[in-house]
């Protein structure tokens, strides 16, 4: 094996960073849809509350679309990466330097992680000054909250990331929707109890529907079930190997099959 | 003995498309290149040439490691390819017509950027350097969808001499210019390479292109190689020369003559072209006067690399 070109890891880094300074879609992928999310499920959640249900609506709303966004983001910077390499036909300029899948793969999580750190600090601050929700109020439930979330969105991406490669532009839409399969399973606003008892058994499968899940039991009483969230993780973990070893099965079928070539 | 730098054994890739029916999927196999050798020493340059469809670009990828041979080897300054892809790829660099660097960076960041995944000491600085010998300075700031297709070959051409490579792959570097810029850029590339002395494999259409910058030519058709030797070389294996002249009087004497001696004539225009083998030019010459055919604008054009290629598409079409 050889060893990592971390000078080429940083060579990704900084050309996204460079994208990012004069890309007015970076900018709207990071801000706009969930500040629309956020508007959108806060008034409705407010709107709800009148009704007297007994439980934290606006929280139980809010905290959903924030963790959601978690997920959303974290997956979204893995494959914008690959993606804007292939719109700008710069897949073989970067591939014929000594630059690996797994630098590739190495630079998208640094990169996620620190747009997903301004996106995540820009929706809690407007969460606060609009609805009152303080995100922080969750302790330290949101530290393997967020890991988890965030370990999930990569494992979709990483996976996303082999189909394109493998498939091609014609995947796109598939493989955008992919996260939405999850979705219901992942009880982000209901409790899983509602779930006929099929996708229960589904949702046992799914890392998120163990942080939402517990993020509603932060929201009612306070506490939370540190034993799911280790389940959550172990689960993420074995998700993000298998995306991982699909992504490099993928990579090596698209060098035999001359895919990245058409994909540039 | 020169060092050898690339040497290709026994390479074949064959690719499988897949023909989908509703009864069944049909597997076609296509052989984009089959069983080629070759190698390049230290400072040569190689035209690798061929039609459409020949392998050539397949070649090229494969020695880049952008597609896995079905068989074969490649290997890079004596290093297995398949074993050593990042070592080798340190010293190797490529430019090609149809990709781009990123359009919405400048050329610096751009140069930075691949100076950066080369892991060169000292980016920075060496990207200065490189601007200057490419006469970049003043387009140093402008993003790439700023750039001409001329400026973008330039800094295509930057970016492939920036990690100082001990060889460089060219695919129709000129492909996209007009010939003021493309005589430029091949300027370049031979100024370029006397001073970093760098090994070249280059892939053309244009065979005057090739003709004036390679050693030596290795020809592709249908991924098999037909043909190795100089430009030169393989231009002289076409005997056959042409005649250009204007008739002033007996053109129906001249048609004789030609028919009784089994060469060929084309009459376009006020112009008369007779396809004749090299060491009968003399002959030709002394019945024209004998049997009184008056003519002026005569021009002899001797076969060039391109009379090769155009031959061997015909022999391949038939």
């Amino acid at each position: 094996m050889e060893a990592i070109n971390w000078s080429g890891v940083k060579g990704i880094i900084v050309r996204h960073l460079f994208t990012w300074r004069r890309d007015l879609d970076r900018v709207v992928d990071a801000f706009w849809w969930a500040t629309v999310d956020l508007i959108f499920w806060g008034l409705t959640s407010k709107y709800i509350e009148q009704y007297n249900t007994g439980i934290d609506i606006v929280a139980v709303f809010i905290g959903g679309i924030i963790f959601w966004s978690v997920i959303i983001g974290s997956q979204r910077e893995i494959n914008m990466p690959l993606l804007d390499e292939a719109w700008n036909r710069n897949l073989i300029n970067l591939f014929t330097t000594p630059v690996s899948i797994i630098e590739f793969v190495l630079a998208t999580l640094v990169l996620g992680l620190s747009k997903l750190t301004v996106t995540m600090s820009f929706l809690s601050l407007l969460a606060f000054i609009l609805y009152k929700y303080n995100i922080f109020d969750n302790g330290f439930f949101l530290l393997p909250a967020f890991a988890n979330l965030i370990l999930t969105g990569w494992a979709v991406g990483f996976f996303i990331n082999g189909l394109i490669l493998r498939y091609g532009y014609k995947i796109q839409s598939f493989a955008w929707a992919l996260l939405f399969v999850i979705y219901p399973f992942s009880a982000v606003i209901y409790p899983v109890s509602i779930l006929p008892p099929w996708a229960q058994g589904i949702a046992r499968f799914v890392p998120p529907s163990y942080v939402f899940e517990n993020m509603r039991s932060v929201i009612s009483v306070g506490r939370f079930d540190i034993n799911q969230l280790i389940a959550a993780f172990i689960l993420n973990i074995i998700y993000l190997i298998l995306a991982i070893l699909f992504l490099k099965a993928m990579y090596a079928k698209a060098l035999q099959l001359g895919k990245l070539i058409k994909l540039n | 003995m020169k060092t050898t730098i690339l040497k290709v054994k026994n390479l074949t890739k064959t690719f499988s498309g897949g023909k989908f029916s509703l009864r069944r999927v049909k597997k076609e196999k296509i052989t984009a290149v089959d069983d080629i050798s070759f190698q390049i020493s230290e400072g040569e340059i190689v035209g690798l040439l061929g039609p459409n469809g020949a392998g050539k670009t397949t070649t090229i990828q494969m020695i880049l490691g952008l597609i896995t041979p079905t068989s074969g080897s490649i290997s890079v300054f004596g290093l297995d390819l398949k074993m050593h892809r990042k070592r080798i790829l340190k010293e190797v660099n490529f430019s090609s017509t149809y990709t781009h660097l990123p359009w919405n960076l400048t050329v610096w960041e751009n140069l930075y950027v691949q100076a950066l995944l080369y892991g060169i000491d000292n980016p920075k600085l060496k990207v200065t350097e490189i601007i200057e010998v490419f006469s970049l300075i003043g387009k140093k700031d402008k993003e790439v969808n700023e750039l001409s297709s001329g400026w973008t070959t330039r800094l295509n051409m930057a970016k492939a001499f920036l990690n100082n490579p001990r060889f460089i792959l060219f695919d129709e570097p000129t492909a996209s210019l007009d010939p003021e810029s493309a005589e430029g850029v091949r300027q370049e590339i031979r100024r370029v390479r006397r001073k970093f002395q760098t090994t070249i494999l280059f892939t053309s259409h244009n065979m005057a292109e090739v003709e004036q910058i390679c050693d030596r030519v290795v020809f592709l058709d249908k991924g098999k190689i037909i043909a190795r030797d100089t430009p030169e070389g393989l231009a002289k294996r076409i005997k056959i020369s042409r005649i250009e002249m204007m008739i002033d009087d007996g053109l129906k004497r001249l048609q004789r003559l030609i028919r009784e001696n089994l060469w060929q004539i084309k009459v376009s225009g006020r112009f008369t072209t007779v396809e004749i083998a090299e060491k009968e030019i003399p002959k030709f010459l002394n019945l024209l006067s004998e049997r009184g055919i008056s003519y002026r604008e005569i021009s002899i054009e001797k076969p060039t690399l391109e009379d090769f290629f155009l031959l061997t598409a015909k022999k391949q079409k038939h």
